[in-house]
């Protein structure tokens, strides 16, 4: 039974939540996995109540993807790896000095979706429940125990392999990463999941990184330092009702519900393009068409991450896609011999879960839009003279080694190591990252059926 | 090239979009790490000497090594500056 000291906590933890990612949302360079992931796992490790810190997990949600897009919208610098496909249309609004009319359009879209993708997820959930049970019944295919699940995830894999840059590699990374995984974990005589997620989720930077100390690139050296120019920003009024058309706002009623139940396998990057790109042509000018897509891929971005992380959450217990093999697997991770999934929805109903969730929505809305809308251009500046990328990326290396450690020792640093060098390789050459992510939860089931041929 | 740089004397490489200094990176993470790692290692007997349940040790231990992390983050901010130069910033 959910007490009021639970949703005190929930409430309480929901404020930070938004205030934290806000700032981390306007940060350039956040990667969503590097920054959401980490935290959750210490605060599911930390002994947290794992719906507390679900509820931490979607403010966070709320917050850093509303956020992303203010330096888009500003600099046309995104905020994170969701914010990448609002850049040409941000570019192409600024050109036309209507960077005001975007950012406001954006955060609005951002809080509606929020909402419509919650709720519907909530319904949904508690409706095709009794599917979940029949996805996590386990059956024998050639000796080998199949979760009914790992269809789900398999096919997921596939659409994402599929529409990787490189569709190739992205197809032979399934099988040669299951076995990467599967031997390292031979290897370490221990079932190590934490260290290889932060490995995947830290493999861009750790490339980066060391290409930069190597000498290796040479290209990428600059004189001086970045110029960043900002946009002027007029008051904008809080009254939501006054920044998106009907138009619009059909666009982000229509689009929110089915984005975040495809995110379900699929991938929210993915959907976030396609949807924009789909809708860019029922505009007459390449300024209207920029603006429709920019409002409604900011709500797609909430909605695709809600959906993909709470559907497998709520109904099946296992991940399915690669926002819940992503950013959202340290809720699907044994930690302390627990599963924060299950025990989510084995010790709370779904009306308590869904009050605990609707409180977090409505204190990071409550916290988010008066301030993104008030005060993003003083906060951007902020945070643009005051946290050096350094520091940063600092912080993001010592946690995942910390946590690494922590996980499985020196093996853990190494395995971290390891996996890391690999999926940014593969990551710069052209494969989704969520490929990697979800390989890693489908691994024992993939070298299961290697092993049989 | 901008007024804290008017030479553009600073070499700098770009990551994730971001210009930075391949010096202060390093100083960033051995700075941010070492702090975690005291914090990592104090807490067991801090945990002990407050009589903590050996149970809820551990992942405590953890935690006060993320706290020690982000206090090592804050401390950066006081020596490392970005490498950023805002145009139009008073508009």
């Amino acid at each position: 039974m959910i007490g009021v000291e639970t949703l005190f906590l929930v409430a309480v933890l929901a404020f930070i939540s938004a205030i934290v990612y806000i700032l981390v949302g306007v940060l350039p360079g956040t990667d969503e996995t590097a920054t959401m992931a980490p935290i959750a796992l210490a605060l599911l490790i930390a002994g947290l109540d794992p719906l507390i810190v679900l509820a931490w997990f979607l403010a966070s949600i709320i917050a850093f993807k509303a956020a992303d897009a203010i330096p888009v919208a500003l600099a046309g610098i995104p905020g994170g790896v969701m914010a990448v496909p609002q850049v040409p249309d941000a570019v192409e609004a600024k050109r036309a000095g209507k960077a005001d009319v975007i950012l406001r359009k954006g955060v609005t879209s951002s809080m509606v979706a929020s909402f419509i993708a919650l709720v519907l997820v909530l319904v949904l959930a508690f409706y095709i429940k009794p599917l979940g049970d029949f996805l996590n019944i386990r059956d024998d295919i050639a000796g080998v125990a199949v979760p009914r699940w790992f269809w789900l995830l398999l096919g997921g894999l596939l659409i994402l392999a599929l529409t990787s840059k490189n569709k190739l590699l992205a197809l032979l990374t399934i099988p040669t990463f299951a076995i990467l995984v599967q031997g390292l974990r031979l290897a370490y005589e221990k079932n190590v999941i934490i260290s290889f997620f932060l490995g995947i989720t830290i493999g861009p930077l750790v490339v980066e990184l060391l290409e930069v100390l190597s000498g290796y690139a040479r290209d990428r050296i600059r004189r001086g330092y970045m110029s960043v120019k900002l946009e002027p920003v007029s008051v904008i009024p809080l009254n939501p009702l006054k920044h998106l058309s009907r138009e619009e706002l059909a666009h982000v009623l229509f689009w929110s519900p089915i984005t975040s139940v495809l995110a379900m396998v699929m991938s929210p990057v993915g959907l976030t393009i396609l949807i924009g790109d789909l809708i860019k042509g029922l505009k007459r000018t390449p300024l209207e068409a920029s603006i429709l897509a920019y409002t409604v891929r900011d709500g797609v971005k909430n909605a695709t991450y809600i959906g993909g992380l709470l559907i497998p959450l709520l109904v099946i217990g296992s991940p399915t896609g690669p926002m819940s093999a992503g950013p959202g697997l340290p809720f699907f991770t044994e930690i302390g011999g627990v599963v924060p999934a299950k025990y989510i929805t084995s010790n709370y109903s779904h009306l308590e879960i869904s009050v605990a969730l609707l409180l977090s929505a409505v204190i990071a809305s409550l916290v988010v839009y008066p301030i993104l809308i008030r005060y993003s251009r003083r906060l951007t500046l902020l945070v643009f003279k005051s946290v050096p990328a350094e520091s940063l990326y600092g912080l993001f290396l010592s946690i995942v080694v910390l946590l690494a450690y922590y996980d499985a020792g020196l093996r853990g640093v190494l395995g971290v190591l390891v996996v890391s060098m690999v999926s940014g390789i593969l990551w710069r050459n052209g494969v989704s990252l969520g490929v990697l992510f979800m390989t890693l939860v489908a691994a024992p089931t993939i070298f299961a059926f290697i092993k049989l041929i | 090239m901008g007024r804290d740089d008017p030479e553009g004397s600073i070499e700098t490489v770009e990551i994730y979009g971001e210009y930075v200094k391949p010096f202060d990176l390093i100083i960033a993470f051995v700075t941010t790490l070492v702090a975690g790692v005291l914090f990592y290692i104090v807490a067991p007997v801090l945990l002990g000497a407050l009589g903590t349940p050996a149970a809820t040790r551990a992942p405590l231990t953890i935690t006060i090594g993320l706290i020690g992390a982000s206090i090592g983050f804050l401390l950066t901010l006081l020596f490392i500056k970005p490498k950023r130069v805002i145009e139009g910033a008073e508009g």
